[in-house]
């Protein structure tokens, strides 16, 4: 079976829906477009590609090929069944990935670009780190080729969760009913890029949210509290290059700084926002501040302790 | 690079060029002009229990100071706002006329200015930044 790129062919459509985005968004008022930031995400989408053909690209189609030497099962025929296997296991895969992704400055040197936005649009979804591939982000899907999936199956499914995440970086959608308990949709997303204490580090899913749910990272919109996007040091900064580097220099100066194994592993693989002497911001500590000025509970961070996660719809959907 | 290479390129180039072109048609240029009330909304958002103490506000920039040695720096980026806290200790300021420049450690946030209305307001703020000023802001 032959599997396309379904990125190449998704891209004239993701320029119409964007120009559809942005002449909504005049007309009704919600949602905007800055030119300057549109400019920097698209060129970050270029980029994105162009690391993809320098290298990026190869580098792990070869670490699934020779993963996939070694596979548990020699069987896997290529019929829609196994595809659809593999696009659930590829986006499970996808959640740990993003996950980590928030939670260790390694992964969030390159994941960081995607969220340096202060906007929210399609265009956002463009905004992609030039960087992913080559600090092995790829790396969570080599399980996938262990089990015994072919490579070309693996990259078309994660090219097909890739484009689904394209049409949820908007805020023209609003609540989408029964379809928000089970895939991720512009509401959940919109909680993901947020930078609100509330909503930090929370719906990591690709296509489908019940991984949130199954995990205790799944967090609702609420109504009272709309998103404030970017992330929590905004950058000073529209040059695509810098987007694309300046956490990887911030690494290169904390460990030229660092006094100790220690320190300089914890500058590499601690969360972001990580110092030896608890000086900087974690996400953590940022939301227990929110918690210690706003007299908030715990329950009111904690997704376990929210009715949503059950499956049960939000009022007003 | 094969042509094929070459050719997607070309087309993701132009594509880029024809969106950003479109934004700047339906939206405009959307630039932030700051001042004291965004400045103070922005900062309470970002850093919650940052109480500042003195306000110095100007077009491109703001600083504001709070009773422990901190400064909070607020500065425009397209139309949004970008903030960053510090201690005045880490902190290098110079005087340049009414101008007052920093340099910081962050490399996300190295280099900031604001200017003052008029010289004495500038030293007065000089000092309270680097502690060579000869008065109070006002």
């Amino acid at each position: 079976m032959q599997f396309p790129d379904v990125v190449a062919y998704a891209v004239p459509a993701f320029v119409v829906l964007i120009i559809l985005e942005m002449i909504v968004a005049r007309r009704t008022g919600r949602g905007r477009y800055e030119t300057k930031d549109t400019f920097a995400s698209l060129s970050m989408g270029v980029g994105n590609r162009i690391a993809g053909l320098i290298g990026g690209g190869a580098l792990m189609y070869a670490s699934f090929a020779f993963v996939h030497q070694f596979r548990l099962i020699d069987t896997i025929p290529a019929a829609w069944w196994t595809v659809l296997l593999c696009f659930i296991a590829d986006d499970f895969a996808y959640y740990w990935y993003h996950r980590i992704a928030h939670e260790r400055r390694w992964f969030w040197a390159s994941h960081v670009n995607h969220h340096s936005s202060q906007h929210y649009n399609l265009s956002t979804a463009l905004r992609q780190p030039w960087t992913g591939k080559l600090s092995f982000s790829f790396i969570f899907g080599l399980p996938l080729a262990l089990i015994g999936f072919p490579p070309e199956m693996i990259l078309f499914v994660s090219g097909i969760n890739l484009v689904y995440q394209f049409w949820i970086h908007t805020e023209l959608i609003d609540r989408m009913g029964p379809f928000e308990w089970i895939f991720n949709t512009p509401s959940h997303h919109r909680v993901h890029h947020a930078t609100n204490p509330r909503y930090l580090d929370a719906n990591y899913a690709g296509t489908l949210i019940i991984w949130d749910r199954m995990f205790g990272t799944f967090v609702p919109e609420a109504r009272e509290e709309r998103p404030r996007y970017g992330i929590i040091k905004n950058l000073t900064t529209f040059n695509p290059v810098m987007i694309a580097f300046h956490e990887w220099i911030g690494i290169a100066k904390d460990l030229r700084g660092a006094t100790s194994v220690r320190e300089a592993l914890g500058y590499l693989f601690g969360p972001p926002g990580w110092s030896p002497d608890g000086s900087r911001m974690t996400s953590a500590m940022i939301k227990a501040r929110w918690r210690a000025l706003n007299g908030a509970s715990d329950e009111a961070l904690e997704p376990s302790q929210q009715p949503e996660r059950a499956g049960a719809p939000q009022p007003g959907e | 690079m094969t042509g094929n290479v070459l050719i997607d390129l070309a087309i993701s180039i132009s594509g880029v060029i024809l969106l950003v072109g479109l934004a700047r048609l339906i939206f405009g240029p959307r630039d932030m002009a700051l001042n004291l009330a965004r400045a103070t909304e922005r900062l309470e958002f970002d850093e919650p229990d940052f109480n500042p103490v003195h306000w110095l506000v100007c077009e491109t920039g703001a600083v504001c100071v709070n009773d422990v040695g901190e400064a909070a720096l607020v500065t425009p980026l397209g139309d949004g706002l970008v903030t960053r806290r510090f201690w005045l200790k880490d902190m290098r300021w110079r005087r340049e006329g009414v101008r007052l420049i920093a340099e910081t450690q962050d490399n996300a946030f190295a280099s900031f200015a604001v200017s003052a209305a008029d010289e004495a307001e500038a030293r007065g703020w000089a000092g309270l930044l680097g502690g060579t000023g000869d008065a109070a802001p006002r």
